[in-house]
């Protein structure tokens, strides 16, 4: 019996320990179509190792040139899921894909870098990396987007979850506004409550006096010409969503992502 | 310088008009009496040939006798009652006795051209105009201390106030630019079509009535505010109905006060040309004009309970329609219960603000 809870306990640790190393032997710059070096791997893969130590956050770089018929967006997603990667129980991170069939490429978010990571900041690390991407200078390009991801991520937090400090102040706004507005009404209510005391008004007409209503010798309504404007119609809906977080949708595997895609 | 006093038939009494039973009432015997009954007895009274007659003696002893002018500007009157002298502006027609407190008449202040064609008697008596100054200062916060004490209330007077009455039919036209607009869309653009016109109107009206106090110490604005008075009740002008009241002659003529009520039946034209328009989103009038032509003007005495009082150096008036009881007024504000008021409120919303953010935190 002893042996059989030995080789039990023996076999659940090898499959931790093999757990742990297929997690921490997953590859963080995935160069399926080859477009960098070794060293340049090396050096990307070096970074995103500080920036997942200082910011708790996963971040992949992965080139691949047929995405199977998928959209760039879909295939960034299910490979950030199906490889399982992800820190923490939300599974944060950021995966970039490069796919040169099409010329596309995508930043998909998820966990809680999907709320750090607007669409805004999406446009903005693509602005910067779509120009080394266009001229095949691909190790610039991810060496852009992975300093740009690391201003954003090093940023400020959106305000709720900062805590005390934000509401104190927030409070004391609303005592401000309150006594502007408490005050704004009582001189209202005063001043209504003065004029109240004068009841006397001029009367500019004399409808009492008139006999017999008005009597209408013309009456025309003349049409003279018509004037056309038209306007475009507004976009029906918006990509962004301003800085309040990223917009976002689910993958295949039911994870919710966010981020962005496109072509270079 | 005549004074005109009507004397009870009873008791020979100083009478009043009683606005209640619409005839004269002795305040002393409690008698009432028909007018015409009262203005038989009066004239009775004055008749030469009932009192005892004496020759005059010639006489030389004085400097000559006033001239009327100068009769007219003492303004200085003798009380028939008493004997006590009524000191009266140059408007004034009817007065109290200083001394005596008895309905004085001065007759020769409403001669001619200034005798009323009309006169409206009171309906509403004192006590219906102290009740409504009551009714009038009644929840008002800002008003001083004391203001409606009983001193005040026994103030108020009712006074007769001369006004004119104009006729008069207006024709106008006017021209308006207009716009309608209809609003559509297609897959990519929206679409407004607005459509210009020109309108033209034209009509005419006629006004009875329309009135303009004549006086220049009553405020317009007051005298306007407690229109409209019920003409049908208005009955040809008797020197009896001014009994217990004050009342003024015009100074200022129907041509002066014209102006004002034309002004008023163009407005009210206007007006009445411009709700014939219908259906438009934007109505511009391009021009209007308006010609009034005149009919005639009537001078009327019209029956108003007034009170001026005085607080830190200001004349406040209340006014009242001696007729309907229709009611204005100026009140003062106490600037300390002002502040007082402005504090409380800013004070209590603020705080009901507070905790609604409190709990809402």
């Amino acid at each position: 019996m002893h042996k059989l809870y030995r080789s039990l306990l023996l076999l659940a640790l090898l499959a931790l320990l093999a757990g742990t190393a297929a997690a921490s032997a997953l590859q963080r710059v995935v160069d399926k179509d080859n477009l960098l070096t070794e060293a340049e791997e090396a050096i990307l893969s070096q970074k995103i190792q500080e920036i997942t130590q200082q910011y708790g956050v996963d971040v992949v770089l992965l080139t691949q040139y047929s995405l199977d018929g998928k959209t760039a967006e879909a295939y960034a997603d299910d490979y950030y899921d199906y490889n399982g990667y992800g820190l923490d129980e939300d599974r944060s991170g950021v995966l970039m894909l490069v796919s040169l069939e099409y010329r596309d490429w995508a930043v998909s978010t998820t966990g809680s870098c999907i709320a750090k990571i607007s669409d805004r900041d999406i446009a903005h690390l693509a602005d910067n990396f779509l120009e080394p991407l266009g001229d095949g200078e691909y190790y610039d390009a991810f060496w852009q987007f992975l300093g740009d991801l690391e201003g954003i991520l090093a940023r400020p937090e959106v305000p709720d979850a900062e805590g005390e400090p934000q509401k104190e102040s927030n409070l004391l706004l609303w005592e401000g506004i309150a006594l502007a507005a408490s005050g704004i009404i009582a001189i209202i209510v005063v001043c209504v409550m003065k004029r109240n005391l004068n009841s006397a008004r001029p009367q500019n007409t004399a409808g009492a006096y008139v006999s017999g209503g008005l009597q209408l010798t013309a009456c025309q309504d003349i049409y003279l010409h018509s004037t056309t404007t038209k306007t475009r119609r507004a976009e029906e809906s918006s990509h962004h969503s301003g800085m309040s977080g990223g917009s976002f949708h689910t993958g295949s595997s039911g994870t919710s992502h966010g981020g962005g895609s496109g072509k270079f | 310088m005549s004074v005109l006093e009507y004397k009870c038939p009873n008791c020979g009494g100083g009478l009043a008009f009683g606005s209640e039973a619409q005839k004269m009432k002795c305040p002393y015997c409690d008698g009432e009496f028909n007018l015409s009954d009262v203005e038989v007895y009066n004239a009775s009274l004055q008749d030469d040939t009932t009192k005892d007659h004496w020759e005059k003696y010639e006489a030389d002893s004085g400097s000559g006798s006033w001239t009327q002018e100068e009769l007219d500007s003492l303004n200085v009157y003798t009380c028939p009652s008493c004997g006590g002298e009524i000191f009266a502006d140059e408007n004034t027609a009817a007065t109290f006795c200083p001394y005596c407190e008895n309905p004085a008449i001065l007759p020769g202040r409403l001669a001619d051209a200034f005798k009323p064609d009309l006169l409206i008697p009171f309906s509403q008596d004192k006590k219906a105009a102290q009740a409504a100054f009551l009714r009038l200062c009644k929840g008002k916060r800002l008003l001083p201390k004391n203001y409606t004490s009983q001193q005040r209330l026994e103030k108020i007077t009712g006074i007769y106030v001369p006004f004119w009455l104009y006729d008069g039919d207006t024709a106008g036209s006017a021209r308006y630019s207009a716009t309608r607009t209809h609003v559509w869309a297609d897959s990519k653009y929206n679409y407004t079509r607005t459509d210009h016109f020109l309108l033209i109107r034209g009509g005419s009206m006629t006004y009875q009535g329309v009135p303009v106090d004549g006086s220049k110490k009553m405020d317009d604005a007051y005298m306007e505010s407690i229109e409209p008075f019920d003409y049908s009740k208005a009955v040809p002008f008797g020197f009896a109905y001014l009994s217990g009241y004050l009342a003024d002659k015009y100074d200022m003529d129907a041509a002066q006060c014209q102006p004002r009520a034309e002004s008023r039946m163009r407005q009210t034209t206007a007006d009445a040309l411009r709700s014939t328009v219908h259906g438009y989103v934007t109505v511009l009038p391009q021009q209007t004009s308006l010609h009034v032509k005149s009919g005639k003007a009537r001078y009327v005495l019209l029956p108003v309970w007034l009170l001026n009082s005085q607080y830190k150096g200001k004349t406040y008036t209340f006014a009242m329609n001696g007729q309907t009881g229709k009611m204005v007024g100026q009140l003062p504000v106490d600037m300390g219960r002002f502040w007082l008021h402005l504090a409380g409120i800013w004070g209590s919303l603020f705080a009901a603000f507070s905790l609604l953010c409190l709990l809402l935190r």
